[in-house]
């Protein structure tokens, strides 16, 4: 039986510079068209085709400024080796950065957790104590999201 | 996992698991800066951590666990059987098939099924919900079986011998197993069974041929209210006149009529309410039983009896020994059951108590209860020189000069099920009959005598001179004992024929007296036959003693049996009438004498040939036919709109009014039409004219070509007739074929029958539902499109269950759909042929014996005035519904009553 293999791209898209914390606008579509133009920029016609095969935009988050990209085997290393030359999403300046490359999107999940974790970890270490305050507040006040909704990360 | 000494996470995580959503609004910041607050970012970074951890711990996955095995691990069958399955995975298997409902049923081992007794639970099991003929296995190995009338029935063979099913009823013989025909006993004065009679038929139940017991009958039962609908046709047969007073009277009913005329018989012999169940008992060997033939009486005396009957049949049938048969004594006397005493019942034998096969097949038949309803006659019916109340029921058979009795009740008993009846035709079936009914040896069984049998002999062998059954006097009778057909069955199949020298050319006019007299009529006999007769299993171990090995059980001497011949002359042939139990013993010995065996295909084939109506397809005005109209109407609308619409007729282009069944009522208020009450004529088939009176008019203003009859009763002219149509020339009228009137200009010499002519054609007429179709259908292909991507959008964003609801909206709409536009495809009910339509073929096909077209059908009796008003005599046109030709064919009226 023939297997297809994916390649899924976890990317951080965040503002350059100075505007590190600026609002972005994101959605799926957007990513998609942006990662399609620079590829078509870098490998041409022959890049976007293969690229756009089976790519999909399975996950993206405005404020976390994390997405996840799905891609053929074939056309993974295109598509990495595009996607430092993007520049702007829909009109606004980005620098991506390639967090990860997994081949089952479980592995991206676990490694998006981690990721996460040891960024909340980075922020609590380095907040003083009336920040730590508001911190703990803010978690504690999560609601906890009922397994459907939580369902809006694509399935594994 | 994190682990630091003052940083919360992971147990905040691992508690918010546990906490239940708070009511009301949280504490949330409004998020809209142009920058994304520390708050923000980390409320949304822990957010996403615990659906990532719910993702990861709750994967959404559509396989089952045995599929998430790795290659190596996984097993054949391992859904059909967990034990295949790792044992840790098999927990999570189990709850995964509880959500899914999978319904493992646990079936027993194939070695359990197969084992002869649960095979033969499964038998008897299997006939629960249709009755089942004793021959069905036979049948079911070899023919189609289909549901019918609450009977599995064969309707034609598998071996394609459409052709040699004709041949052999054509020269030689046909074998069909008709004991579906349900058979109904009444009993009692002749003068009050003929007096329920006469309320149910047009007469003839009494006419003297009939009364002599001596020739069966036909007759068309009809509701005794107004207007005298018919029921079903029944063939009769009186029990022997011997001059006792009570007399019993046997009709086989076709099933589809059964229930109507059962119940139309219990209101005119007056008795009321359920039926009493008695216990049939078994007659002693010594006893007389009923010697004389037809004495109901005897059995009556066995009713009375301690209601062990039963009881005592079995016990005697479980005393069975496997027969000895010294080798010294090739000709030894087998015991038969009955003669031997319960009591020497062995140990040993204990094994074939409990086997005895054709016992246990026969349980379902219920053989020893009879369903009975009982009427006692108020008024006097006796003759005057009779004291009153010296006889009663029980001392009625040994009083044989009493002819009537005014305390004699009537009897209705159910025989349903019970006898085997087997329809021989051909002109073959005498020699197959010689050679497998053989009148029994001497000596004599208990019911019989010597000087009886010895007529039989001679009677036998005089009859099997005439070459076919036909020569004999119609419908005769004859009871013959023979002996059991398993005793000269031949080594291999034979074609049974005449020999040269057997011939006469005498036709024998009438059979002597007394030949119609049979144990068979008595219901204790045949109980003690049916309980007597040897299974299969003694009879092959007996044979196994037999000094050469392989012979014949010709030497074997075995209970004989009583049969009743029944001749039939409209296809000549034979009914075999035999006692229950003994149906495949004689259909294997009719098989081994080269009878072709043929199933409800070959009854209709026969009908065809013949001419005849059939029930309950053609008596329209019967409960039983209207019944079958509505079944067959739904079945041919199936099956149209079955096929693509490019594959099936357009009705309304033929010009075809009704082409599912053939609407009498309709046809009839188009040609007479009556002012006022149409919606309620239309309801109401028309009845069909029997009067032989009318048909003779008909019929010979018909044959003679003169304009219509004058004198016929006011009103005929919506009734129905009954009509067989030839074509003339090229065409075959099939079921539901148009019968038009010609125009005058139109002349049968040209056309088809010139050949050059194009033949005459229906004009195509205009179909005003097609433009309204072809925009529905496109309106609804683009629908489903639509549909289609609304359905998938929602299951993309896991919405299952608007997708559900979508989905389930979609079927009512297709549901609609499909209603409207079967709705459009239909011929509009004001559609009517260029020709003026009289009425329509019910059955036809290519007639096999006149190498023509031919069918059987209805005209309404105003249009067949019409067509005499022509004046060009029978000749009529006749139009498939399938196609726009319209070809000639000639008419004559069917004027036998049923």
């Amino acid at each position: 039986m023939v297997r297809l293999k994916h390649r899924y791209f976890v990317l951080e898209l965040a503002p350059p510079g100075e505007k590190a914390h600026a609002r972005l606008v994101v959605n799926e579509d957007a990513i998609y068209r942006a990662v399609l133009e620079v590829v078509d920029q870098i490998h041409g016609d022959y890049g976007v085709a293969t690229v756009r095969s089976r790519l999909i935009v399975k996950y993206c988050n405005a404020v976390t400024r994390v997405a996840l990209l799905r891609v053929s085997h074939a056309a993974h290393r295109l598509l990495a080796s595009a996607l430092p030359f993007m520049t702007s999403l829909e009109g606004q300046p980005i620098t991506p950065r390639t967090l990860y490359m997994g081949a089952t999107i479980m592995h991206c999940f676990r490694f998006l957790k981690r990721h996460q974790e040891s960024h909340l970890e980075e922020m609590w270490a380095s907040a003083d104590p009336h920040r730590r305050h508001q911190m703990r507040e803010a978690i504690m006040a999560l609601k906890l999201p009922n397994i459907a909704e939580t369902r809006g990360l694509p399935g594994v | 996992m994190i682990e630091h000494p003052f940083f919360p996470w992971p147990l905040v995580l691992h508690d918010l698991r546990g906490i239940k959503m708070a009511e009301g609004p949280a504490p949330e910041p409004v998020l809209t800066g142009k920058n994304i607050s520390f708050l923000e970012l980390t409320s949304e970074r822990a957010t996403e951590i615990q659906r990532l951890t719910d993702a990861i711990d709750n994967p959404n996955r559509t396989k089952m666990v045995y599929q998430r095995l790795p290659r190596h691990m996984q097993r054949r069958a391992m859904s059909h059987d967990p034990k295949r399955l790792p044992v840790r995975a098999r927990q999570a298997f189990t709850e995964q098939r509880d959500l899914t409902q999978m319904k493992v049923s646990k079936r027993p081992s194939r070695r359990h099924r197969r084992r002869p007794s649960n095979l033969l639970l499964e038998y008897n099991r299997r006939q629960r919900e249709h009755l089942w003929l004793e021959t069905h296995i036979w049948h079911a190995r070899r023919f189609h079986m289909v549901h019918r009338w609450g009977f599995k029935l064969p309707e034609s063979a598998t071996d394609k011998g459409f052709r040699a099913a004709y041949r052999a009823t054509a020269h030689h013989c046909l074998v069909q197993d008709v004991s579906y025909l349900c058979q109904l006993e009444l009993s009692g004065p002749q003068s009050a069974l003929l007096s329920a009679l006469t309320s149910l038929s047009a007469g003839g139940a009494g006419s003297a041929r009939l009364l002599s017991g001596r020739h069966q009958g036909r007759l068309l039962l009809r509701s005794s209210d107004p207007p005298h609908r018919p029921l079903a046709p029944v063939s009769i047969l009186w029990g022997p006149a011997d001059g006792a007073p009570r007399r019993a009277l046997w009709l086989w009913v076709h099933p589809a009529g059964y229930d109507a005329v059962r119940d139309a018989l219990v209101a005119a012999i007056g008795a009321s309410g359920e039926p009493e169940e008695v216990e049939v008992e078994q007659m002693g060997p010594g006893e007389d039983g009923g010697h004389e033939g037809g004495d109901a009486a005897a059995a009556e005396e066995g009713d009375k009896g301690d209601g062990a009957g039963d009881k005592g049949g079995k016990d005697e049938v479980e005393g069975e020994e496997p027969m000895e048969c010294d080798d010294a004594t090739p000709a030894g006397d087998v015991k038969t059951p009955a003669a031997k005493p319960t009591s020497s019942a062995a140990a040993a034998d204990t094994a074939y108590k409990k086997k005895n096969v054709d016992q246990i097949k026969l349980a379902p038949r219920r053989l020893h209860i009879l369903r009975r309803w009982t009427a006692k006659p108020k008024t006097t019916t006796g003759r005057a020189d009779i004291p009153a109340g010296t006889t009663d029921t029980d001392t009625a058979a040994d009083n044989k000069d009493t002819t009537t009795t005014t305390s004699t009740p009537v009897h209705l008993t159910e025989l349903k099920g019970r006898m085997v009846r087997f329809r021989l035709s051909g002109p073959g079936s005498q020699a197959v009959l010689q050679s497998c009914l053989r009148v029994a040896a001497d000596p004599p069984p208990a019911w019989d005598t010597a000087e009886r049998l010895e007529a039989q002999r001679r009677l036998w062998k005089a009859v099997g001179e005439a070459t076919s059954p036909g020569e004999l006097p119609p419908g005769c009778v004859m009871g013959l004992t023979v002996d059991d057909p398993r005793r000269h069955l031949p080594q291999q199949r034979t074609k049974a024929i005449q020999r040269p020298e057997e011939l006469s050319d005498e036709p024998v006019a009438e059979l002597p007296a007394g030949s119609e007299l049979s144990p068979l009529w008595d219901e204790s006999v045949r109980h003690q036959v049916t309980t007597t007769k040897l299974s299969d299993n003694l009879l092959n171990r007996a044979r196994g003693h037999l000094l050469v090995p392989g012979a014949t059980a010709e030497s074997l001497r075995l209970p004989p049996v009583p049969v009743i011949l029944l001749q039939n002359h409209r296809c000549p042939g034979w009914d075999l009438l035999l006692p229950p139990g003994w149906g495949m013993a004689f259909w294997v010995a009719l098989q081994y004498s080269g009878a072709r065996a043929g199933g409800l295909r070959e009854t209709e084939r026969m009908a065809l040939e013949t001419g005849e109506l059939r029930f309950p397809a053609e008596y329209p005005d019967s409960a039983a036919g209207r019944e079958w109209e509505r079944e067959d109407r739904q079945r041919r609308r199936e099956e149209y709109f079955k096929r693509p619409p490019a594959k099936r007729p357009n009705f309304v282009k033929l010009g075809v009014p009704d082409p599912f069944s053939c609407w009498w009522s309709r046809l009839v208020t188009r040609l007479c039409p009556v002012e006022g009450g149409t919606a309620a004529a239309d309801s109401d088939t028309p009845m069909v004219c029997r009067d032989p009176a009318t048909l003779r008019l008909l019929s010979a203003a018909l044959t003679a070509g003169s304009g219509r009859p004058a004198a016929l009763p006011a009103g005929s002219g919506r009734l129905l007739v009954a009509v067989r149509a030839r074509a003339t020339g090229r065409g075959v009228p099939r079921s539901g074929a148009l019968l038009c009137l010609p125009s005058p200009e139109d002349n049968p010499s040209a056309g088809a029958a010139a050949g050059a002519v194009r033949p005459l054609t229906e004009p195509p007429a205009e179909d005003p539902a097609e433009e309204r179709r072809d925009k529905l259908r496109t309106a609804w292909l683009k629908k489903q499109v639509t549909e289609k991507r609304k359905r998938h959008r929602c299951r993309r964003r896991q919405q299952a269950d608007q997708a559900r609801q979508a989905a389930a909206r979609l079927a009512e709409q297709r549901q609609g759909q499909r209603t409207e536009m079967e709705r459009l495809s239909l011929p509009p009910a004001d559609l009517q042929p260029h020709k003026q339509l009289i009425g329509h073929v019910t059955s036809g096909d290519f007639c096999l014996s006149e190498a023509v077209g031919r069918g059987t059908g209805f005209v309404v009796l105003e249009g067949l005035l019409r067509l005499l008003d022509i004046g060009g005599g029978p000749r009529l046109l006749f139009r498939n519904i399938d196609t726009d030709t319209y070809r000639w064919c000639t008419l004559t009226l069917i004027t036998e009553p049923c």
